[in-house]
């Protein structure tokens, strides 16, 4: 217990003692680390947009011009129970006209004598439904249901973000594992130097009687310590750009709470396993 | 106490010692002397196991390089007091912690490393200095800072490497004065050198390596 405060305080004093590598080893921390927030943070709008773009998708069913009300509400229930319908919105022949009438400003029956607008629903997809390969598959379960005459969707518009949509998360992650190689890398390497710098004293203090242990808990508790600070300086920034982000760009940037944590547990690691892969070079004779 | 018994030492193929035995009594002063790269640092890094025999047994008190654990070595180190021409203080903390932290590897509580500390810094007339750094040290002063720490823990011996090889004769002179009241005070003194003046001034048995082996 006493070797473990007398380890903290050396831990702390190390700081002191190795002042401006201990503001290197913390400023390039936080830097990566809040490199890596920011790709996080588009990565995860990315996500978002590409699931808003997903969500709003919608199909439209027409049902045959001469189907009546109550068979083509019949017709609705039913594709209210193919698996994926989420919200399902009847639209009468005589809703149909008033939209038109809204969207135009003229009244069909001024133009046409009678109303050829065919009685239709909107199909909202349920999460998971929201692929090509699903939405084929409920169209063409749809496109069986007496009085169905067509089903329309973005088709091409589905398909372009199928298609993009695994280049982008294969990109996303390439490029997200380089980042994280990178700041792994480069603190491991800011870490071993300023170990480097110290590897007299480590001698010094083996010669003296010191164990490996004893020797090594200061450095690890500084390793921690860089690892807190510079995650939360990276946080801080990163705070700081989403709420700038959201008053001048987008009110509507995503963001989560746990991306703070993600970063701090990564400085955290990188602080700590540094430290301790560094220090082993120097202790295995010990 | 300290025994070497047909120690041999290469290293990359190349023979430093070559049956090598000698022993060390409890309490005794012994030199060992020699020409430079005869063969000395390399018998005490022997003795605090930074280097392992090739043939042979390195002995001190109940350890041997036989059977010695890595674990084990730090336990051995607490045993000796090691000395160098280099010094070799740490230079990012201050006299008292310097001599303190041979304590603290053991877990001495804060309050009797702070009496002992200051009773050592006192025996090598350094207290005033005591919240110095190194640096600001002169060399003779560093040395003495460099005895306190290896006798605070009341070795069973001192390992000094030519502790006055880099201090004019004046210093040198304080430190053997030192190193005598340690002796005794009933602590075995090795000290490699091969400062003649100083072996006759302060006369001891010496043991003398001339090409790997130990002259009779
Ligand atoms: N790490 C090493 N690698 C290769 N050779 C070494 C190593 N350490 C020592 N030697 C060789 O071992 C021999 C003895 O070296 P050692 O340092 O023990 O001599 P010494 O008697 O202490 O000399 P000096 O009086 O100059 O300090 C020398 O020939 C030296 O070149
Ligand atoms: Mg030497």
């Amino acid at each position: 217990m006493r070797n473990f405060w007398f380890s903290l305080k050396e831990g702390l004093l190390g700081f002191k003692r190795a002042r401006l590598a201990s503001i290197i080893t913390i400023t390039s921390l936080a830097l990566a680390l809040l490199l890596t927030g920011y790709f996080i943070l588009f990565s995860l709008n990315v996500n978002h947009w590409i699931g808003e773009k997903r969500s709003q998708m919608e199909l439209e069913v027409f049902f045959e011009n001469d189907l009546n009300n109550a068979k083509a509400k019949e017709a609705t229930a039913q594709i209210q129970q193919i698996p994926g319908a989420a919200r399902v919105i009847y639209i009468s022949k005589k809703a149909a006209a008033e939209r038109f009438e809204k969207e135009f400003g003229r009244n069909i029956y001024d133009i046409l004598d009678s109303n050829p607008l065919p009685p239709s629903c909107k199909v909202r997809l349920k999460p998971g439904f929201q692929t090509s390969a699903a939405v084929q598959k409920m169209v063409l379960q749809i496109g069986r249901i007496n009085g169905v005459s067509d089903v329309v969707y973005e088709k091409e518009l589905l398909r372009l973000i199928d298609y993009y949509v695994t280049w982008i998360y294969i990109i996303l992650g390439g490029f997200g594992l380089i980042l994280l190689l990178i700041a792994v890398i480069l603190l491991y390497n800011t870490i071993r130097l300023t170990i480097f710098a110290r590897r007299d004293i480590i001698e010094i203090m083996g010669l003296t009687g010191a164990t490996a242990s004893f020797i090594k808990r200061p450095f690890i508790i500084e390793g921690f310590l860089q690892g807190v600070l510079g995650a939360l300086a990276a946080s801080g920034l990163l705070y700081l750009s989403v709420e700038a982000i959201r008053r001048l760009l987008f009110s509507s940037l995503a963001m989560q709470d746990n991306i703070y944590l993600i970063l701090v547990a990564a400085g955290i690691l990188i602080g700590v396993v540094s430290s301790a892969l560094s220090l082993s070079r120097y202790l295995d004779k010990i | 106490m300290i025994e070497f018994y047909n120690v041999d030492l290469n290293i990359d193929k190349k023979t430093i010692l070559r049956d090598v035995s000698f022993r060390v009594l409890k309490g005794e002063f012994v030199y060992l002397t020699g020409a430079s790269g005869a063969g000395k640092s390399t018998v005490l890094r022997l003795l605090y196991m930074d280097l392992f025999p090739d043939r042979g047994t390195v002995i001190i008190e109940r350890y041997s390089s036989a059977k010695i654990k890595d674990k084990e070595i730090p336990y051995l180190r607490r045993q000796l007091g090691v000395v160098f021409q280099d010094f070799k203080l740490l230079p990012d903390r201050n006299i008292f912690d310097n001599t303190a932290f041979a304590l603290r590897v053991i877990g001495m509580p804060g309050k009797e490393i702070k009496k002992r500390v200051l009773r050592v810094l006192t025996d090598v007339n350094l207290s005033h200095k005591r919240n110095h750094y190194p640096e600001e040290l002169s060399g003779g002063e560093q040395q003495r800072a460099a005895i306190a720490r290896a006798v605070v823990n009341n070795p069973i011996a001192v390992l000094a490497d030519e502790p006055t090889g880099n201090l004019d004769s004046d210093n040198s002179m304080e430190i053997m004065e030192i190193l005598q009241k340690i002796n005794q005070n009933g602590t075995a003194v090795l000290m490699a050198t091969h400062d003649n003046e100083l072996i006759s001034a302060f006369p001891h048995r010496i043991i003398e390596i001339k090409e790997g082996r130990v002259g009779r």
